[in-house]
């Protein structure tokens, strides 16, 4: 008794779990969830990372999911359901149904109903009863399916994030032209991996040739884009023209291009030997303001020197103070802070080509390059979630595009005359299907006089 | 001197207020006659309307769909365009005039004080996705408009049958099981056109930024006006909900719509918001 007390309270817990009854109550607290993470400032952290919204968001795709199994089934029996047995009775049960007399033979009578009824694209069977001829006219049998594969593509998008959430990447790298990434986690300038990442580095590089500007009249930059190399094995095996929209991808790697850009000045850094110190680009950081700004700070490895640099690129003094006319590198010039320790040691202008001298040390701006910053992603879990909107998009479309409708006409002898019992019925848009039966009765009446 | 673009779109303005004038004195004052006098200034006023839209289109370089002047020169244009087809097509849908017009006008003229700077056109939006994101996200609108005018008009109907005091106004519109009919197939055709944008927009934000979902606030709005309608049709179609009842969660579900559209980049920074808030 127990057994099947519990048997009981098991299926009627499994019935609800998988009853779209419950999804007209999840869908309604999902949305509500939504409208208070949209609402508060930090949603996406407090809200959409939650446990509880997760809990939710899986409550309501199990719910579609195991609705969607038990739609399957429906839609198989309804699909393939035997043939109903059309009896006068049968018809005069339906909603839409009429009777017509016919004064002509059978045969013409069988020959006025499939005219009607093909016009209007129904696919027509034709059998015999006990009662007399039999047609059955349908159209949209397959119409259900459309619901069951829509709802079936949910799973398809939630494997997709369970996927990308589990095993993706996302980092930033900035290159110099000229420099060469190699793809490995240190590398990065940030990344985050998921859990279950592991070790997909892959060890290709990717050297950046040129960095691309188009600027506007105040020199400001409109549009970005890079000419990337991809080599592996120390052979090039790809080259692709970075811009927005068409980043470069290899071994699942997506590179991205940012707007993210600045310069980066060439040190030289001599004794008073003339010995070389340092050689090297700084890569400055591009602080955004109303007017852009390319500055950084920097030390010099094996000496005591702090660096402050600030790069104009369209350089002007004014006064003791440089400004920059443009963003277009005409006449490039850096403001300078040199410290040794605590103690400043050098302070000023110094243009390209030009030195500062420190310390019996002189510090040579000799050149500059351009540097971007790159969005890497690989996340496996994109394809199958947008296969997933595909099927739902195919799925909808066809579901709605696709109603099943059933006309029965039986057709009975009766004092030499023919009877034509006639009814019909849709599984949705009931008033325009009772609208387009009417309509198809008064054909079959008109062309019956 | 005024821009042609200006002078155009007053134009159309001024001739849809008419049309709506009309419109609401045949039905009020039960003078069938003067419906398609309504009916053809409206589709005179949309030759301005799409001179404007084409002069817009020129003088910025792209399609007007960034800041709220171009997103409503567009959205107005397309809901018009679809309810004049319709109810070409079908003339019992010709009631929905009395919601679709003062609805478009009123958008129309509110954009006028709106700002008109051309904003170009960044980098990122230069895709086939955004036209079809964008396209897809104005059919959906248009669709949503006229759903929730025939479903007013069934509200009010309906309210005039319950009373029993059905006035001539009321007699005039089509059957309230019409008047139900089409506010859910509205409603459906615009939720399939909305999940088109959506899905669009995140193939288009994948390719632009690297991401397909990011619970951006214009990404969350659309999500949650497209789960309403969701739920609308699962009342509809699995609990048999009809008339005012399943109206009520139309509405809620257009109003999302819109607070997605127009709301959000108002009062927030995101992706849209750039190009909104000017």
């Amino acid at each position: 008794m127990r057994a099947m007390e519990r048997k009981s309270f098991l299926n009627r817990i499994w019935e609800f779990v998988k009853s779209r009854r419950l999804s007209l109550y999840l869908l309604p607290i999902f949305v509500l969830a939504l409208i208070v993470g949209a609402l508060l400032p930090q949603g996406s952290t407090y809200v959409f990372s939650s446990w509880w919204f997760t809990a939710l968001t899986f409550a309501l795709f199990l719910n579609t999911l195991f609705c969607t199994f038990s739609r399957t089934r429906a839609a198989w029996k309804i699909t393939f359901r035997p043939a109903p047995k059309v009896s006068p009775r049968f018809i005069q049960d339906l909603k839409n149904h009429d009777e017509i007399t016919y004064e002509g033979s059978l045969g013409e009578a069988i020959q006025l109903i499939n005219s009607v009824l093909s016009s209007r694209r129904y696919r027509r069977t034709q059998g015999s009863t006990q009662e007399g001829i039999s047609v059955l006219a349908e159209k949209g049998r397959f119409g259900i399916w459309g619901s069951v594969i829509f709802h079936m593509s949910f799973t398809v998008i939630l494997v997709g994030i369970i996927i990308s959430a589990t095993t993706n990447l996302r980092g930033s790298i900035g290159l110099i032209e000229g420099e060469t990434f190699t793809e490995q986690h240190q590398n990065y300038r940030t990344i985050k991996e998921a859990p279950l990442f592991g070790q997909n580095h892959q060890g290709f590089q990717v050297r950046l040739d040129k960095i691309y500007l188009t600027l506007d009249k105040d020199g400001q930059p409109t549009d970005w884009s890079s000419d990337l190399v991809v080599l592996d094995g120390g052979e090039e095996v790809k080259r692709h023209h970075v811009v927005a929209n068409s980043p470069l991808t290899y071994k699942g790697f997506v590179f991205y291009q940012t707007p993210r850009y600045s310069f980066s000045p060439l040190f030289i850094l001599r004794d008073s030997d003339g010995n070389v110190l340092y050689n090297a680009y700084v890569s400055l950081s591009l602080v955004e303001k109303r007017r852009p700004e390319f500055k950084d700070s920097f030390s010099i490895p094996g000496t005591p020197l702090k660096v402050k640099v600030q790069f104009y690129p369209d350089a002007v003094l004014v006064g003791k103070q440089l400004e920059t006319k443009s963003f277009i590198p005409k006449k490039p010039a850096l403001d300078l802070e040199v410290k040794a320790g605590k103690e400043r040691v050098f302070k000023g202008p110094v243009w390209l080509n030009q030195s500062a001298e420190f310390l019996g040390l002189r510090l040579t701006f000799t050149g500059f390059r351009y540097w971007a910053d790159f969005l890497v992603v690989r996340d496996l879990g994109i394809p199958i979630v947008f296969a997933g909107f595909w099927v739902a998009l195919f799925g909808i479309v066809w579901r709605f595009w696709f109603t099943n409708k059933n006309i029965w006409v039986l057709l009975t002898e009766d004092a030499g005359k023919i009877v034509l019992n006639i009814g019909g019925k849709a599984e949705r848009h009931k008033v325009l299907f009772s609208r387009e039966f009417t309509a198809i009765v008064e054909e079959i009446k008109g062309r019956c006089k | 001197m005024i821009s042609w673009e200006i002078a155009m779109f007053w134009t159309a303005v001024v001739l849809y207020a008419a049309s709506t004038v009309l419109f609401v004195t045949s039905f009020v004052f039960d003078k069938p006659g003067w419906e398609k006098w309504a009916l053809g200034l409206a589709g005179v006023g949309l030759a301005p309307h799409s001179v404007a839209n084409f002069l817009r289109w020129i003088a910025a370089g792209h399609a007007p769909y960034l800041s709220f002047y171009e997103v409503t020169l567009s959205l107005t244009w397309f809901a018009v365009l679809i309810f004049l087809l319709t109810q070409w097509r079908y003339p019992k849908m010709r009631a929905i005039g009395l919601v679709v017009l003062p609805v478009s006008f009123l958008l129309l003229a509110g954009a006028i004080l709106a700002s008109k700077e051309i904003i170009l056109l960044p980098p990122t939006f230069r895709t086939i996705w955004l036209s079809i994101h964008i396209s897809f996200n104005k059919l959906a609108l248009s669709c949503f408009i006229l759903g929730a005018g025939a479903a007013i008009l069934y509200i009010l109907k309906e309210r005039s049958e319950r009373k029993g005091r059905v006035k001539n106004f009321y007699k005039q519109l089509p059957d309230l099981a019409d008047l139900d009919e089409l506010s859910y197939r509205f409603n459906a055709a615009g939720f399939i056109f909305f999940g088109i944008t959506i899905i669009a927009g995140a193939i288009w934000a994948n390719n632009a930024w690297g991401r397909y979902w990011a619970w951006d606030p214009i990404e969350t709005w659309s999500l949650i006006a497209w789960l309403t309608y969701a739920l609308y049709l699962h009342l509809r179609l699995q609990r048999g909900w009809r008339g005012g009842k399943v109206a009520v969660v139309a509405f809620l579900a257009i109003i999302a719509a819109f607070i997605a559209v127009y709301g959000v980049p108002l009062v927030t920074k995101t992706i849209h918001s750039l190009f909104m808030a000017r």
